[in-house]
């Protein structure tokens, strides 16, 4: 794996792209123009090589005012839909702004689909604050941070979690912050998965 | 209709030894990509990937 790792991003070129990689890139390519966003998912392990699939792609995007969002909603509506709500009000009031996620898809597909949601604890918000841009070939996407990333599949701790959050330790040992890590590893009380599962 | 007996521990014991050889297996897959070109090891996990999305 050729991949560079800084403080300002992690470098990924010459990928192959996937079915879910384009889907990821072309939905992203019309919501950065609305809204900062952070992907939060096991879209991040798969990106990076896990050998997985999955339905939907979770993302954070602040909370913004109903003019901004309904732009959004009219623009991303000549090629995707939102699957559990039927227009902008009813998706900004009775779901994002009451912390439900809302859900999108290509038309008349139902998976993947993009999960979004608004913040709703100081830790969403920090994800959102140190978001970790990733460049993929010729696009950007951001991430959460890994180091958030791998306590967080700890403590969600299904095998599935447990073996995407193992795949990322193992990738990015060498550049991981162990002080962070180890810092949420206190934070979600998944030492004890750590040591047993991930070293 | 006659069922079988199930051991439910020993399932158990097969459950946690089969998710620990997981484990292992990714660390060897991740040995693997770390020295295999993106271009190589992306097309591979399209194969994967597309298998379910396309």
């Amino acid at each position: 794996m050729e991949i560079s790792y800084t403080s300002e991003y992690i470098q990924l070129s010459n990928k192959e792209l996937n079915e879910l990689d384009i889907f990821v890139k072309d939905f992203i390519a019309i919501l950065k123009q609305y809204f900062p966003y952070v992907i939060i998912s096991g879209y991040v392990a798969i990106l990076f090589g896990r050998n997985r699939s999955s339905e939907d792609i979770d993302v954070f995007i602040p909370q913004k005012k109903y003019d901004i969002f309904k732009k959004f909603w009219n623009k991303i509506q000549s090629e995707y839909e939102c699957i559990n709500a039927g227009n902008p009000k009813e998706a900004y009031t009775n779901y994002l702004m009451e912390h439900i996620p809302i859900r999108f898809s290509k038309k008349n597909e139902f998976i993947p689909n993009f999960e979004i949601k608004f913040p709703n604890s100081t830790l969403d918000e920090w994800t959102i604050k140190k978001k970790k841009k990733v460049l993929i070939n010729s696009y950007e996407l951001f991430i959460s941070p890994l180091e958030l990333q791998i306590p967080y599949k700890l403590y969600l701790g299904s095998e599935k979690d447990i073996e995407d959050a193992r795949f990322l330790y193992q990738l990015f040992i060498s550049y991981l912050n162990n002080d962070v890590l180890h810092s949420f590893n206190k934070k979600f009380k998944t030492e004890r998965s750590f040591s047993n599962y991930i070293l | 209709m006659n069922l079988p007996d199930i051991d439910l521990e020993e399932l158990d014991k097969q459950k946690k030894e089969n998710f620990r050889r997981r484990l292992d297996f990714i660390d060897e897959y991740v040995k693997w990509l770390k020295k295999t070109p993106n271009k190589k090891w992306s097309k591979q996990q399209n194969k994967i990937i597309d298998s379910v999305h396309k």
